[in-house]
């Protein structure tokens, strides 16, 4: 029961934190959505090149 | 006992300054070069009596550069004849008018409150926003290694001020740029200056944007040609005992033991080394030159999601008559908008637009020697890449450089045309062929934020020991002071840890 509640508050701070980032974002600039889109991208080969 | 202490792979600006500090250092260093001049990027040639720079056009931000020829028991003043560029740019645009941007904070400050008073006042907040950046920046990121999270740190332990900056690097050069400067005149003259980053404003990190106050420390072209600084390097490099050998192609760089043990030659010869140094693509190094196979499969993985940079083609033309430029450098004028249309729209499609931004250098307009008497040289890069939608470069050059010549007499130097005496055109397949540039990328990889610092291969090869990168590849990434500086850092690694 404790263990559940733990994970529905994780859930609930990730959906808030998701939530936010998501309006943060739409009321970026485009120039900015478009640095922050290409980031994002990108971040899955953040581990591959910090390992070259 | 190996045949030489250090064996440097390629000739460039990077590949130089480590092996001239490695000399220094005491160390046996051969320096190896596929090509049959120095200098990579950063080189001069001559045709029928006109000098023409290969590649970089000026040289700015000359603190790394000093640094390394006072770690080499001289100055770079001594070295190499530099010469102030002033004014620092001229802008032109559509309708043929100019504007000229003098060689002084405070009278670039007027002249921008000329155009727009609102934005005058902001040079001011810029000019002080970007001093102090600089200042932290050319301590930290051209000076120290940032192989990893404890080289970051070490700079911030060195130049707290850095925590400050850290928000900029998650906004572009555009949106930097924007925040202070709202008139599109303004903006006119600080958009393409993105692209010395290899990308369009909206993408290159925010931090680059300090770029139109840089130039405003000084931006010099050295007498006799771009040529003069890899020249110097090599020239004090020799007197500390560092051989170059020109023609002298490397195929392959042999690992024992995840150690860099020798490296073989086109005709098949092997010099061995106690370290290597490469100045090349790091792409082509841990690929072809040594294999995906010696290196962890996420160092693969790493290796394999770097895009190369921006290529251009470059035309090199002779006239024989003063052409109505203002400056060394001159612009065609782009907001940071302009420059990312471009990209959208031809960059990423692969569809060459023949009357676009560009840049124009005037060498003969600084050192007259560069030309006959009464004749001039210019350098045009009128922008373009490696990839085409449709056609291929060796075929459409000579319609490229009619129609460029056409676009270029038409708007931005008029006359130009019926005064031509000489052109050549090296398009991004050129400089591949020429300089081993994969993909002509001139600045060797993508420099966004993701392949930037702790991110772009690391200066101290973190899967090969006893293997070193300089160049664009590597930390602090492409340019003249860059590929110098990370020379030197490569060198003090070598220091500290190869006795």
């Amino acid at each position: 029961m404790h263990k559940k509640n733990g994970f529905l508050r994780f859930l609930y701070k990730l959906i808030l934190l998701s939530a936010a980032g998501a309006i943060w974002f739409a009321f970026q600039s485009e120039s900015r959505q478009r640095y922050i889109r290409n980031l994002l991208k990108q971040i899955p080969d953040l581990p591959g090149r910090y390992s070259v | 006992m190996k045949d030489f202490d250090v064996i440097v792979i390629g000739a460039g600006l990077g590949g130089l300054s480590a092996g001239a500090l490695l000399a220094a250092q005491g160390r046996r260093v051969l320096v190896l070069e596929q090509y049959s001049q120095i200098g990579g990027c950063c080189s001069s040639f001559e045709r029928k009596g006109f000098h023409f720079d290969t590649g970089a056009s000026i040289v700015e931000i000359i603190q790394p550069i000093e640094k390394v020829f006072q770690k080499l028991g001289t100055t770079l003043q001594k070295e190499v004849d530099l010469i102030p560029c002033d004014p620092v740019m001229s802008i032109i645009r559509p309708d043929g008018s100019r504007m000229t941007i003098p060689f002084s904070i405070e009278k670039t400050g007027e002249l921008i409150r000329s155009i727009s008073p609102e934005d005058g006042r902001r040079w001011k907040d810029f000019v002080d926003f970007c001093s102090e950046m600089a200042d932290v920046t050319l301590d930290t990121f051209f000076n120290m290694p940032a192989d990893s999270m404890t080289d970051l740190f070490a700079m911030l332990g060195k130049q707290p001020r850095m925590a400050k900056y850290l928000p900029v690097f998650f906004a572009s050069y555009q949106h930097v740029l924007e925040r202070f400067f709202k008139d599109e005149r303004v903006l006119q003259s600080m958009g393409y200056q993105a692209l010395y980053f290899g990308f369009p404003p909206a993408l290159v990190p925010g931090p680059y944007a300090m770029i139109p106050y840089t130039e405003q420390m000084g931006i010099y072209y050295p007498r006799g040609g771009m040529l003069q600084i890899p020249e110097a390097l090599r020239r004090v490099g020799e007197r500390f005992g560092m051989q170059v050998w020109l023609n002298a192609r490397v195929e392959k760089v042999t690992v024992r033991d995840q150690r860099a043990q020798s490296v073989i030659l086109a005709g098949g010869s092997e010099i061995s080394a106690q370290v290597v140094v490469s100045d090349i693509n790091a792409r082509t190094l841990y690929q072809k030159m040594i294999g995906e196979e010696y290196l962890s499969p996420l160092a693969r993985r790493g290796i394999r999601s770097y895009a190369y940079s921006k290529a251009v083609p470059m035309l090199y033309v002779g006239v024989d008559y003063p052409p109505p430029l203002e400056a060394h450098h001159n612009l065609i004028a782009a907001t940071p908008e302009d420059v990312n249309q471009y990209w959208w729209k031809h960059v990423e499609q692969g569809k060459l637009d023949y009357e676009t931004i560009g840049l124009i250098c005037w060498p003969s307009h600084t050192d007259a020697s560069l030309a006959p008497k009464g004749n001039h040289a210019l350098n045009i890069i009128p922008e373009g890449f490696y990839n085409l939608a449709d056609g291929n470069w060796d075929d459409l050059k000579e319609e490229y450089i009619q129609k460029e010549l056409d676009y270029y007499s038409r708007f931005a130097i008029p006359g130009l045309k019926e005064h031509v005496q000489y052109v050549e055109c090296s398009t991004p397949l050129d400089y591949e062929r020429r300089l081993c540039l994969p993909q002509g990328a001139i600045y060797a990889l993508q420099e966004d934020l993701t392949a930037l610092a702790v991110f772009r291969p690391a200066v101290r090869s973190k899967n090969i020991r006893g293997l070193y990168l300089a160049g664009a590849s590597a930390h602090p990434g492409g340019g003249v002071p860059s590929t110098i500086a990370s020379g030197m850092i490569a060198a003090n690694l070598i220091e500290k840890y190869e006795q």
